[in-house]
């Protein structure tokens, strides 16, 4: 048995779509005569959103989001290098400096501990209050093991609170980001009071510039497709005046106008919304991200004070201070000078800043400062017996640091593959048997292995004193190490009480 | 799991409204911003274009008569939440609120917002 071949609808169909593109409004939209027209605007753009939507999570009033092509580069990727740099010396030099104590860092946070930032006009202030677990003093341990005092070194071990060592830390950092600043110091996008700062204005002007023109345009559409919608609406003419102006209340020619005024709405709605999920292009991109990286190399100026406070079974009593100076080459305080010597912020700026600044971008030197003085308190102890006595002068040490950096490869949006620091560092010691004056210098390379922090590091470290320097008696030593990102740990609650 | 409406009507708000738009609870990677259809210039401007974006609020007075359209645009990383209210107020006095809570299982776009019917003189 044969049928009748019917003839294919598609040419209609193509007629019809040639003839009307933007139709977005289905047959039944609209339809439903007690509605308003706002009613009938909110069915169609929620209709749009349904043909996409993936609800994400539920709420009293409802909730949605729409699944969309994945953003190629977020913000966070951006400010987080900045931010993160925050107070946080160690991100300056290698980290393998940290992990092999190195620089004096201490590893490990047994014990109570307090940290908080304080905002204050020119920067912020940190107070950083540690009480750590305590060991006898290693030089009385010392003394004890040479006089085999066994059972009096057991004794005093126990007789250790964890109380007994104390160590308070108060940091200040610069913080000046104002239009007026000539000099912008520190690194921060937001201040404590959550306030944008001049790194977050320029970052943002910058997003407005790239994005600008597109959605301009798709917002000017819409701004016009509603303005018609409304003057549509308002010069219809209703079927009972005295009736709240409904769909079934406008008469039916002005209907049909306004509802094709609505689709030409939502047909520039949706339009817009894909402007604006549209990320950015990719040359736009790569330049873009590099603001990140001209905020990390900041100046940054950071004064630390601590006082250390020991028990005289632990060690001696102590205070110090610490001055240090960080910066990169290509920062943003270039790009301001650059601009306002070119006439002001503008993207062609920015991408001849970036032009000029390419191999100092591609290199990425960083140096930094660091002088510091420490005094150490006398110590006299007496075991009650009397057989065993130690008695130290007190001592001071200054120490002067230079270290430098630069990266060996970046990945095409500036993240660091690979990176080669070089330290040296002067201590003079007097008053302490146990130390002397002497230079350090090191030599690390670090690669970065994958995204998540793991890295792996290599050390080359001289002395010109090696017989203070632990278990080495050679002037060179080779060092390595792996070095893993933890999440941190939050800071226990100094207020409740100890069990 | 619910189908839920990312926007809302409103119908007979009086001239003079005033349409508050505040963004809250906040967790993770979030860029949004608020837009206002007619283009009325917002009083508080909230700069909403940054990433890590912070609790913020923005008003801006209804024009009318009419339709308005209050619409937020958000993009979310992965992982991250967020709630929008929307509150039109009359003289000092709420009469409407909205509000949607967000959160991404990917990273995620999305627009929410109300389409308000403003009547009466000004």
């Amino acid at each position: 048995m044969f049928m009748k071949r019917s003839k294919p609808a598609w040419p209609l169909a193509l007629l019809l779509l040639l003839l009307n593109p933007a139709s977005v409004l289905a047959e039944s939209d609209c339809e439903d005569e007690t509605k308003t027209w706002a009613e009938c605007i909110a069915e169609l753009l929620n209709r749009q959103n349904d043909a996409e939507a993936l609800i994400k999570k539920s709420a009293t009033e409802g909730a949605n989001a729409t699944e969309v092509p994945q953003r190629e580069r977020s913000w966070e990727s951006l400010i987080g290098s900045a931010t993160a740099s925050e107070l946080n010396l160690e991100d300056f030099l290698s980290p393998l400096l940290a992990n092999l104590d190195i620089d004096g860092l201490e590893d490990g946070e047994d014990g109570l501990r307090f940290k908080r930032n304080f905002p204050l006009t020119y920067g912020t202030l940190a107070l950083d209050v540690q009480a750590k677990q305590a060991e006898l003093f290693p030089a009385l341990k010392m003394k004890l093991d040479e006089m085999d005092e066994d059972d009096l070194e057991e004794e005093l071990s126990k007789e250790i609170n964890n109380l007994d060592s104390v160590d308070i830390n108060v940091s200040f950092s610069i913080d000046r980001f104002g239009e007026d600043n000539a000099i912008w110091w520190g690194r921060r996008f937001r201040t404590r009071a959550g306030a944008p700062t001049g790194y977050a204005n320029l970052a943002t002007k910058m997003f407005m510039m790239v994005k600008a023109p597109e959605m301009q345009a798709s917002e000017k559409a819409l701004q016009q497709a509603l303005d018609q919608v409304n003057k549509l609406i308002q010069q219809s003419k209703p079927v009972d005046p005295n009736k709240p102006k409904t769909i079934g209340n406008t008469q039916q020619d002005d209907r049909t106008e306004i509802k094709a005024a609505i689709e030409r709405f939502a047909a520039a709605e949706k339009a817009d919304f894909t402007a604006f999920s549209k990320p950015l292009d990719e040359k736009k991109d790569s330049q873009y991200f590099k603001f990140g990286n001209l905020v990390a190399n900041q100046p940054q100026f950071v004064v630390t004070a601590n006082y250390s406070l020991q028990d005289e079974l632990v060690g001696r009593d102590s205070w110090g201070a610490t001055l240090k100076y960080e910066v990169g080459q290509a920062n943003v305080n270039g790009l301001r000078r650059y601009c306002k010597k070119k006439g002001g912020f503008t993207l062609e700026n920015y991408a001849e800043f970036l032009g000029s600044q390419d191999k100092a971008l591609q290199k990425n030197w960083r140096i930094s400062f660091t002088g510091s003085y420490k005094w150490v308190d006398s110590y006299d102890y007496m075991s009650p017996d009397n057989a065993v006595t130690l008695s130290l002068d007190e001592s001071q040490e200054w120490d002067v640091s230079l270290a430098a950096g630069r990266s060996i490869r970046l990945t095409r949006d500036g993240t660091e593959v690979n990176r080669f620091d070089l330290e040296a560092k002067y201590q003079d010691v007097t008053g302490d048997t146990m130390k002397q004056g002497r230079l350090n210098a090191t030599a690390t390379f670090t690669q970065q292995i994958n995204d998540s922090g793991l890295a792996f590091s290599t050390s080359l470290v001289y002395s010109n004193r090696p017989e203070f320097r632990g278990d080495v008696d050679e002037e060179l030593s080779a060092r390595a190490g792996l070095r893993f990102r933890l999440t941190p740990r939050k800071p226990k609650d100094t207020s409740q009480p100890q069990g | 799991m619910q189908a839920t409406k990312p926007f809302h009507s409103v119908n007979n708000i009086p001239s003079g409204a005033t349409l508050t738009v505040t963004a809250s609870n906040i967790s993770g990677n979030v860029q949004a911003d608020a837009h206002f259809m007619p283009g009325a210039e917002p009083v508080d401007e909230v700069d909403w274009t940054l990433q890590q974006m912070e609790a913020g609020t923005a008003q801006t007075p209804l024009p009318g008569p009419g339709i308005s359209i209050a619409r937020v645009r958000v993009a979310m990383a992965q992982g991250s939440q967020a709630r929008f209210d929307m509150v039109i107020k009359h003289n000092g006095t709420q009469i409407r609120r909205k509000f949607w809570e967000l959160a991404a299982d990917s990273n995620t776009t999305a627009r929410i917002g109300l389409v308000i019917d403003v009547v009466g003189g000004q």
